[in-house]
């Protein structure tokens, strides 16, 4: 149907004959690419978190070193502090009692 | 198989994000071989025939794209996106033409076959706009709303201008008994 109404509508086979039109390159893609300068590397924004991150663990490192902060010595004082308070964070022995002698024990009372 | 059809839209995004990422010249260069046909044959059909101007401004409107590629956002079609420069680029060059070099006197450089030498002469009966609108529709086959963002025209003026402009054209030819 469409082909009927390019053979039959003058218009039509002239758009027809348009769009067949190629114009060859003949060394016009060349040219354009020799006269393009080379644009600086886009600011690619999703690497400022990434960046941010890296940035505070370095900061860290090196407080660390510095000022050498006791990071055990401070978790344990912490646990001692809870513990005063009544708060047990690990348990005082970490040792399961067997269940042979537990059993022994209920056989002999 | 022709040089348009050897990429598909996927890899032409490919090329489009590593032009937009580091500059890619030889990313570019296969775009512009992609391109660089509808792209002249679309200017030389709006310079009416001149062949020498229509590369000029087909080579100013890829060096304007290789600058602004990153304001292309990826969403609609980098064709679409080439085209509006090439019309712009095309409505700024009218812009600083003496009256001398009109569109509709200009034939030097020209080599087209017998049918695009009387399309061209029934365009010259069309103001710049219908005949933009029609050789998007009809010649470059570009969508409504593809159109529309070259134009920067509503969807509906689009429809309108190119039934216009068709019936202006039929006229033309039938008054010529063509």
């Amino acid at each position: 149907m469409k082909r009927n109404l390019i053979q039959n509508d003058p218009l039509e086979r002239l758009f027809a004959a348009a769009r067949e039109q190629h114009v060859s390159d003949g060394g016009f893609t060349e040219r354009v690419v020799g006269r393009i300068e080379p644009v600086p590397p886009s600011r690619n924004l999703y690497r400022i978190p990434t960046l941010a991150t890296a940035f505070a663990s370095v900061l860290l490192i090196v407080w660390v070193a510095l000022w050498g902060e006791n990071f055990i010595g401070f978790a344990g004082q912490l646990a001692d502090n809870l513990q005063d308070n009544g708060v047990r964070l690990v348990p005082k022995a970490w040792i399961i009692p067997h269940t042979s002698t537990r059993t022994s024990e209920h056989a002999d009372n | 198989m022709t040089t348009t059809d050897k990429y598909g839209s996927v890899g032409e995004l490919l090329l489009v994000q590593r032009v937009k990422r580091s500059g890619d010249r030889a990313a570019f260069g296969r775009l512009v071989e992609r391109y660089q046909s509808p792209l002249r044959r679309y200017l030389l059909h709006l310079t009416a025939g001149d062949r020498f101007r229509a590369d000029d401004l087909a080579q100013e409107t890829f060096i304007k794209a290789f600058t602004s590629i990153r304001q292309f956002s990826g969403l609609g079609s980098f064709r679409a996106w080439l085209f509006r420069i090439a019309y712009r680029t095309f409505l700024d060059s009218c812009r600083s033409l003496r009256p001398a070099q009109e569109l509709d006197k200009v034939t030097a450089g020209c080599e087209m076959s017998v049918e695009n030498t009387i399309l061209q002469n029934a365009l010259a009966c069309l103001d710049d706009t219908e005949r933009n609108v029609i050789l998007l529709s009809a010649v470059e086959r570009l969508s409504h709303s593809q159109i529309a963002q070259v134009a920067d025209m509503p969807i509906g003026t689009v429809k309108s201008v190119v039934a216009r402009a068709k019936a202006k054209l039929r006229k033309y030819l039938k008054n010529e008994e063509l």
